[in-house]
């Protein structure tokens, strides 16, 4: 029997045996055209069909030549080929087995899977004839069709894996079909894998762009959004909300084409490219209200989308009042649906977890560390995220209306766009015009001064005619309503949008003002869509299908009238108002105890709902529904995201609410501690400890004083309130007759090391004689205990004995996984052998602290122990190394835009210089140094550039130098006993350049005896204690005497060498 | 809490007055008094003439914004605020305000003499010129 394949390459068989096709290409596609079309055809219809061109007695005779071919080629089989006088075809009777017929059948018969096996590639591949083409196109929608029913069935029946391979198949016989690539993105939602469902979509836009230049259908583009904006192709998730009767693709696209503002997208298109190409920045579009900023970034965002990039938007709302942070909750949560799961090493969910809970992964517990690292820690999470997503695909990311975010999420975008440069990301922020608040100018300030702020856009009033081209588009109404609309409006797109639908609907006048049309809009509905607006608007942002019902509302029954009047747009499973104005102006007309009673019932459904990620909000609507214990609610969540200044007004405020409780007013200490204001953690803390005493809990009030004096000794450094507090908890304790071993032992350790740095080196030896971590001590007691032991070691000039129990310290801390606490315990012992005059040993420790910093998000530490690193190597004259490890802390100070530190590696890099004899350099960088407020001694910053200068002979420099020396402040940490010796050389060298022999021997004798008077080794350790408890953070250089006296004398020596040489 | 205030102006430049001022052990070259002075790393104790076995704990401050050099006595409230200023002739303006606790108000009076002489000394002693022990 012959068998005819045209599923693929065209190929013949008879009985099992492959037939070699004729020589003419003719001829092979004649027998592909008759196997397509079964039966008898018209001799002159054939020959017309494939010599088209060319004379009918021409093309007779050319079909007459490719069938004599065919059936030379057939061979016996040639009997199924009829070739009469006036019809061509294959012979129906003769029995030929054809593909096509075969899968037609069994398609017909409802086996698809069996259909689709028989295709072996493309119907007639190879055959480009017109008619081939044609076929080929109708039967790869056939199989098209075949695969998403198979994939259909397969899903219905649950087998998700075989459901996407049939959807996949699909893609790959039709790349540039939507439908396909839809149902694998749908297919890939349904397993619950969205990443990868946003991936299938994003590279259907790089085939779409690629091939044909353009973007995918509005259908398209509106899946993508619901998956980005919900899970609402997740069987288990929430129900889909019933399809509007308007559909809408997404926010700020649902005023039809953008007009108008060609030239502004044209900017931000610019700055789209750069930033897609790594050339990252910020944009900022600005402008009053309903001005066109939504719209213009829903434009780009839908154009970045077509691209292939990766869009998340936030939007700010609560006026700045807003629950900390919630801006980049909501981004992040946005950025991070549209993302695979983050790398498993990578060490930033769990910090970002603080925002994100569902970024915390089992068995990767977070680690809490001092107050004063953790915002910087989450500020690095959030950049490691920025920068892991940005190496998957260019990012868009849109902080909508600035004006109203939160203070905190505002420091975080100035933290962020620093690091842009380099990044394919682009930052669009818009804002209104007023008011106008500090820290949001602060945030343009930073971003303009740094040159990251690349394009801003003050968006300006619609043109009449782009108003009139606005209103007509957005609905049907006569030339004089489009006129009077636009004569209203006064180029205000949002305004020209609602004038219009009002008009188009209920109004029978033009309504004043935005407020004025919805509520024409609004007036018009039934109540329950009122209903159904108020809580949406009360809500502040787009809220799911499940919330809605939970609320207690029905969405069905009047969704549809809410969408069609334009106040609401549907994304997937999310509700949410089409404008942010829309939304206002909804909420503004809310009576003030009705937006109350929303606000505490959608408190009090979040709360219920126990979603951590939600618990900030939750705690928002509380406190707007007039609810007392949402503060210390929202006092906690602001802790939790390092945000202390807000911490501490949301606990000031439940401090005032229950004044009599001990609890909240010792939180409120420990917020203020965690700020650094003693003076307000002292006020708050003698409160907690009068409700303390007042109820007669000696164990609770001997806690507190554990607590005041563990703030004392740590983010606040006063050693004094530390030892009193100290004290007075172990006095407690003893006079309770407790024995509150954990306490105890917190105390005597914090009282010993507190001894050690005021300077009582007896007590704190004493104090050091008897501590024994109790049996079973954590190692948190291990750490306190080392480091009590080492610096009260240190403090005592006993540098070697300090050493192991630092390490013993520093390796507790690493158990803990506490990088704050391991460079307090390294930094301190390295501090140690340098005194000693162990530099090696030094490094050596100074190396352990880098690597238990290593990837921990405190680059301010790291900066720390880099500027160590320098002072060590400037000691044992390595000078190219010291020189490296300032560089290094520069470039990492100025990464994260720490001013103050980039103004202390400067001063450091100026020192390696003064030393190495470069004395331009030396003179130059001091004064870099000196126009920060760098956390180095400005004293002998001074005296270092006058000496270069005298140096340099530059004498009167010199001198102003020093005047102004003297004028700064100086504390213990500037060792100012030894000023007076430092600054009389300096003047030796001054009066050395001018020539003046006598002032300048004279000057340098002075100087000569106050150092002698101040050298001793014993002196070491007091000067390392007090220079600690003075900056209140560990160190590692102190003034050593007998090296500055040496110079002294090397000076002299020259001058007296000068002489010599001078008379001989 | 009664307190005085008292001015000088001394040709000397203010890096010299500043070094005498700030240099505890030179205390007794100008400050009338003042016998002995020991220093510490984070402060000083000053024996005043007559009471040898009586130490005076001391604590020294700078400040940025006035320019001020503080002596304060730690046991008791006794400050002496000393403050240095250019008075554009290239010498200096020393000017000293004092506060004196209110259980020692009767050294007002003496404590005015001592002061006054104790500028006229450190003026001098800025210039270079040992002055007499007043």
């Amino acid at each position: 029997m012959l068998r005819i394949r045209v599923l693929g390459d065209l190929a013949v068989e008879e009985d099992g045996r492959a037939l070699d096709p004729p020589a003419s290409r003719r001829a092979w596609a004649l027998l592909g055209w008759l196997a397509l079309h079964p039966g008898l055809h018209p001799r002159g219809d054939v020959a017309a069909r494939f010599w088209p061109d060319v004379l009918d007695s021409s093309a007779r005779q050319s079909l007459r030549s490719a069938l004599w071919a065919l059936r030379r080629a057939l061979g016996p089989a040639s009997t199924a080929v009829v070739s009469a006088r006036d019809r061509v075809g294959l012979d129906p009777r003769a029995g030929t087995w054809i593909d096509l017929a075969e899968f037609t059948a069994l398609l017909e018969g409802g086996r698809a899977e069996a259909a689709v096996a028989l295709c072996r590639g493309e119907l007639l591949a190879g055959v480009e004839d017109e008619w081939a083409v044609v076929a080929r196109a109708e039967h790869r929608d056939r199989v098209a069709q075949a695969l998403h029913d198979l994939s259909d069935a397969t899903a219905d029946a649950g087998d998700r894996a075989t459901a996407l391979t049939w959807a996949r198949r699909a893609v790959s016989l039709e790349p540039l079909s939507e439908g396909a690539t839809r149902l694998v993105m749908q297919r890939l939602a349904e397993s619950g894998d969205l990443p990868a469902a946003l991936g299938a979509y994003g590279r259907l836009c790089d085939r779409l762009a690629r091939a044909l230049q353009v973007a995918p259908s509005p259908a398209t583009r509106a899946l993508a959004d619901e998956l980005r904006a919900g899970e609402p192709a997740v069987r288990d998730g929430p129900a889909p909300l019933p399809r509007p009767a308007t559909p809408m693709s997404g926010r700020g696209l649902g005023d039809g084409p953008l007009v108008g503002r060609e030239e502004e997208l044209a900017s931000l298109l610019g700055a789209w490219g750069a930033a897609r190409n790594g050339t990252g920045a910020a944009v900022l579009v600005s402008g009053p209200p309903g001005i066109g900023k939504t719209r213009l970034g829903a434009e780009l965002a839908a154009l970045a989308v077509a691209e292939g990039a990766i869009v998340a938007c936030c939007q700010a709302a609560g006026d700045g009042a807003a629950a900390p942070l919630s801006l980049w909750a909501e981004l992040l949560r946005a950025l991070l649906r549209a993302l695979p799961a983050p790398p498993a090493d990578a060490a930033w969910p769990e910090d970002l977890a603080l925002l994100v809970p569902t970024l915390a992964r089992p068995g990767r517990a977070r680690i809490a560390v001092s107050p004063e690292f953790e915002r910087t820690r989450l500020n690095e999470a959030t950049i490691a995220c920025l920068e892991w997503a940005a190496s998957a695909s260019p990012l868009l990311l849109v902080l909508e209306d600035m004006h109203a975010a939160d203070a905190p999420s505002l420091a975080l975008a100035a933290y962020a766009a620093r690091r842009l440069p380099g990044l394919p990301v682009l930052v669009l922020l818009t804002r209104r015009d007023a008011p106008r608040r500090a820290e949001v100018a602060t945030l343009e300030h930073t971003l303009r001064s740094r040159g990251l702020l690349g394009t801003e856009l003050a968006l300006e009033p619609l043109d009449r005619a782009a108003a009139a081209s606005l209103v007509r588009g957005c609905a049907l109404l006569a030339d004089a309503d489009v006129d009077r609309i636009v004569a209203a409006v006064d180029g205000h797109p949002l305004l020209a949008v609602e004038s219009a639908r009002a008009l188009a609907g209920n109004a029978r006048s033009l309504p004043r003002g935005l407020r004025g049309a919805v509520q024409a809009t609004l007036g018009g509905l039934p109540a329950a869509v009122h209903d159904l607006a108020h809580a949406v608007a009360v809500a502040g942002r787009p809220v799911n299908s499940a919330e809605i019902r939970a609320f207690g509302l029905d969405p069905a029954s009047v969704l549809d009238a809410a969408v069609a009047a334009g106040l609401l747009i549907v994304t997937g499973v999310r509700l949410a108002y089409r404008h942010a104005l829309l939304r206002d102006a909804v909420y503004a007309e809310l009576p003030e105890h009705r937006r109350a009673a929303l606000h505490a019932r959608w408190g009090a459904l979040l709360a219920g709902a126990g979603d951590p990620g939600r618990a900030a909000e939750a705690a928002h609507h509380l406190r707007l529904g007039n609810d007392d214990a949402s503060a210390v609610r929202a006092a906690r969540h602001a802790r939790g995201v390092a945000a202390v200044s807000e911490a501490a007004a949301y606990q000031a405020e439940a401090v005032a609410l229950a004044p009599e409780d001990p609890a909240l007013a010792l939180e409120l200490a420990g917020i203020e501690a965690a700020r650094g204001r003693a003076d307000a953690a002292g006020e708050a803390f003698a409160r907690a400890v009068a409700l303390l005493e007042s109820v007669s809990d000696p164990l609770a009030l001997a806690r507190a004083h554990v607590r005041y004096a563990e703030w004392h000794h740590g983010q606040i450094c006063i050693p004094r309130v530390a030892a009193e507090a100290s004290r007075r908890a172990l006095a407690i304790l003893d006079g309770a007759g407790l024995h509150a071993v954990p306490e105890r032992d917190e105390a005597l350790t914090i009282l010993a090391f507190s001894e050690a740095l005021l300077g009582d080196q007896a007590a704190a030896d004493a104090l050091v004689a008897e501590l024994k971590p109790p049996p079973g001590a954590d190692d948190e007691a291990i750490f306190r205990h080392g480091r009590a032991r080492s610096v009260a070691r240190i403090r005592g000039a006993r540098f070697a004995e300090s050493y192991a129990p630092g390490i013993a310290a520093g390796e507790a801390t690493e158990r803990l996984g506490r990088a704050d606490l391991a460079f307090t315990a390294w930094i301190n012992i390295a501090g140690a052998a340098v005194c000693a005059g162990e530099l090696d040993r030094a490094l050596g420790f100074v190396d352990r602290c880098s690597a238990a910093l290593q990837g921990k998000g405190m680059p301010v530490l790291e900066v720390n122990v880099l500027l160590a690193r320098c002072f060590i190597l400037t000691r044992e004259g390595s000078l190219g190394k010291a020189r490296e490890a300032a560089l290094g802390a520069r470039r990492l100070a100025a990464r994260i835009g720490a001013d103050e530190l980039c103004g202390a590696a400067d001063a450091d890099r100026a020192r390696i210089e003064l030393a190495a004899g470069a004395f331009e350099e030396a003179a130059e960088l001091f004064a870099v140094a000196l126009a920060t407020d760098g956390p180095f001694s400005r004293a002998l910053a001074r005296l270092a550039r006058a000496e270069a200068l005298a140096r340099l002979g530059r004498c009167d420099e010199a001198e102003q130098e020093l005047r102004a020396m003297v004028l700064e402040p100086v504390t213990p940490g500037d060792w100012p006993d030894t000023l007076v010796a430092r600054l009389a050389r300096v003047q030796g060298l001054v009066a050395l350049a001018r020539g003046d022999i006598s002032q300048a021997v004279s000057r340098l004798q002075e100087s000569a005896a106050g150092w002698r008077r101040r050298a001793g080794a014993a002196h070491a350790g007091e000067r390392w204690a007090a220079t600690l408890a003075d900056i209140g953070r560990p160190v590692v250089g102190v003034v050593e005497p007998a090296l500055e006296l040496e110079l002294v004398l090397t000076d002299l020596r020259a001058i007296q060498q000068g002489a010599v040489d001078a008379h001989v | 809490m009664p307190t005085f205030d008292d001015m000088i102006e001394t040709p000397a430049a203010p890096e010299e007055v500043w070094k005498a001022l700030y240099d505890p052990a030179r205390f007794p070259e100008w400050w009338a008094g003042v016998q002995t002075v020991q220093t510490t790393t984070d402060g000083f104790t000053m024996y005043v003439d007559g009471y040898p076995d009586f130490p005076m704990p001391q604590q020294l401050r700078t400040s940025r914004s006035d320019r001020r050099v503080t002596v304060s006595c730690t046991v008791s409230d006794l400050v002496f605020d000393w403050r240095l200023e250019e008075n554009g002739s290239g010498g200096t303006r020393i000017s000293v305000h004092v506060e004196i606790p209110a259980a020692e108000a009767a050294r007002l009076a003496a404590q005015r003499e001592t002061v006054a002489a104790s500028l006229q000394r450190l003026a001098a002693v800025a210039t270079g010129v040992p002055p007499g022990r007043g």
